[in-house]
């Protein structure tokens, strides 16, 4: 191989560096809680398929069907059904595609989530914030066969190629996350800000790059509509399906949202987790802005966490706030000191053990 | 340059979306989507007039009107000159009227209403069990058949539009009976279902 061939270049951007040993023990403990703490409870490793883990199955078994009136699948987003129809080819059983694509993925994800926190903030807030993203007390989300892992490894694949100026990879990881999950979007904010960063530098070329990745995740969103209207010759087959769910964006939606919250919280416990979720969050934002995030960091971090009040209800609002990364980089500035990182890290895995066992009776 | 770099770039991305689900995903079948259709028709309107026909007997005319949704939606079937039965799923009962010797009452709910013939419609749309789908004529236009699973001895056929999948006709047999209903879907509310409702003698019947 000659050393001007893209050969080399390609495969650096393709392979992972070896995860360290503290981050592959982490992400074991975290997941070694969550099984364990499923299978010594009520609760059983079928969770790990439930609720809309038993959409995107049905996704990937029989394609997408439009039921007017009634719950149906176009409200799931294609990428994640795609990758598990990949991994049942391989000869992987329907059942354990779902969970085994999820904590593989999420392995993956902290160790992009690492080299990003690290390229901002440093080693030693990487270090944390990797740290609490493992043992997250709703981190069980990543080992269900739920996109979030997914989106973890593009977005964080996405902004570590921008950075590196590698614009075309960049695009293709957000683009290839909003096929996963809508919230993926947000990701166009930080590009834009790592594309101002670079301006002078890019040439013609690569302008035009850093622009297409920038709108990548739009482009890519564009595409499901396009691709529901080739197939059910009804492109707002999403909307419609995403409002059988309760999800329609209305204006005075964040506004109902929380005017709702104290009947929402009395009736249902997701909902009471959820709202309380929204406040720590908040207050996670505001620490990660104190430790000096980036303020198109922090804009999208609100988009993803605020915009679904827009449809009227917090429900949703925990599981939505992984794929905010600020959140996390927000944790590890409240743990900056050696005791308020071993009391939030063994209260994160106290509430991850409790959340793992709701599994069956909150909705993640 | 930078600006049709980006367009093309943003183009390829959509592009490459599109094309990843076209080739990653199976397709629904036209059966698939025909059943989702009809199941939305059946949905959509609560009053059927329809023409109920068995091999070697008249034909017989009626109405039904749907008086609430759910699980356990009800309805009233009205044969016309003829008895009115009270349907809710899988019972039928007669409230008023001469009962017709020989009249399948609980095939005719079954097929002739809307909120009762939606029950295996919306089953088999959800859990997207194999429908048979075939050209054939009904009700005097072109149709696509439907051909359900059996179910406990019942075989249900269902005629839709190719284009819309209106329901036109139900064909189910159970047991060797075998009945046809030819299907009018019709929206009605106001006054025309204040009248309805008092000539089925449902005015104090609780709606949903």
């Amino acid at each position: 191989m000659t050393a001007g061939s893209p050969a080399p270049a390609l495969r650096r951007a393709l392979v992972l560096p070896r995860p360290p040993g503290w981050l592959i023990g982490w992400w074991f403990a975290g997941r070694a809680v969550v099984f364990t703490s499923l299978l010594f409870t009520h609760a059983s490793l079928a969770n790990l398929n439930g609720r809309d883990a038993a959409w995107y199955l049905r996704v990937a078994k029989s394609g997408y069907l439009l039921i007017p009136g009634k719950q149906s699948d176009p409200a799931f987003f294609p990428l994640y059904p795609i990758v598990l129809r990949a991994v049942h080819a391989l000869g992987v059983g329907w059942g354990v595609a779902g969970p085994l694509v999820s904590n593989i993925a999420f392995l993956a994800g902290l160790v992009l989530f690492h080299m990003l926190t690290r390229e901002l903030f440093g080693e030693a807030v990487a270090r944390r914030a990797t740290t609490f993203l493992a043992i997250f007390p709703l981190s069980y989300v990543f080992s269900m066969g739920y996109p979030e892992s997914l989106v973890l490894v593009l977005g964080s694949a996405g902004v570590l190629a921008a950075m590196r100026g590698r614009w075309w990879l960049a695009a293709a990881c957000v683009g290839a996350a909003a096929l996963a999950r809508p919230e993926a979007v947000a990701f166009a904010l930080p590009l834009a800000g790592i594309a101002w960063q670079q301006r002078e530098t890019l040439g013609p070329w690569s302008r035009g790059a850093a622009v297409a990745a920038v709108a990548a995740p739009v482009a890519a969103l564009a595409a499901f509509p396009l691709y529901l209207g080739t197939i059910l010759d009804d492109p707002h087959a999403w909307s419609e399906a995403q409002a059988q769910w309760g999800r329609q964006v209305h204006i005075t939606g964040i506004a109902n949202a929380i005017a709702d919250l104290p009947q929402t919280v009395a009736k249902s416990p997701a909902d009471l987790r959820d709202t309380v979720l929204l406040f720590v969050y908040l207050g996670l934002l505001l620490a990660a802005w104190r430790l000096g995030t980036p303020r198109l960091w922090l804009a999208a971090a609100v988009g993803v966490i605020v915009l679904p009040l827009a449809t009227g209800t917090v429900h949703g609002i925990g599981r939505f706030g992984l794929l905010a990364f600020p959140l996390f980089w927000g944790l590890a500035y409240v743990a900056r000191t050696a005791r308020l990182e071993r009391i939030l890290l063994a209260a994160s895995l106290i509430l991850l053990v409790l959340a793992t066992v709701t599994i069956a009776n909150v909705i993640p | 340059m930078s600006v049709v770099v980006a367009l093309a770039g943003c183009a390829v991305v959509t592009a490459a979306g599109w094309g990843v689900e076209m080739v990653g995903l199976p397709q629904p079948t036209r059966a698939d989507r025909l059943v989702a259709s009809a199941e939305g028709w059946l949905r959509d309107y609560p009053l059927t007039r329809v023409t109920f026909r068995r091999a070697g007997a008249p034909a017989i005319d009626g109405i039904c009107l749907r008086t609430s949704v759910g699980s356990f939606a009800r309805s009233r079937l009205a044969v016309t000159d003829g008895p009115l039965f009270r349907v809710s799923t899988g019972h039928v009962r007669r409230v008023r009227g001469r009962a017709l010797p020989g009249f399948p009452a609980l095939l005719a709910s079954r097929i002739g209403c809307t909120a009762t013939l939606l029950q295996p419609v919306l089953a088999a749309a959800v859990a997207r069990v194999h429908v048979e789908a075939d050209q054939a004529v009904a009700a005097g236009e072109p149709a696509t058949a439907l051909h359900f699973p059996p179910y406990k001895g019942q075989r249900l056929v269902l005629y839709v539009s190719p284009q819309s999948g209106r329901p036109l006709l139900a064909v189910e047999s159970l047991k060797g009976v075998g009945l046809a209903a030819t299907l009018q879907l019709k929206q009605v509310g106001g006054a025309a279902l204040a009248r309805l409702r008092s000539e089925l003698g449902m005015r104090r019947e609780p709606q949903r």
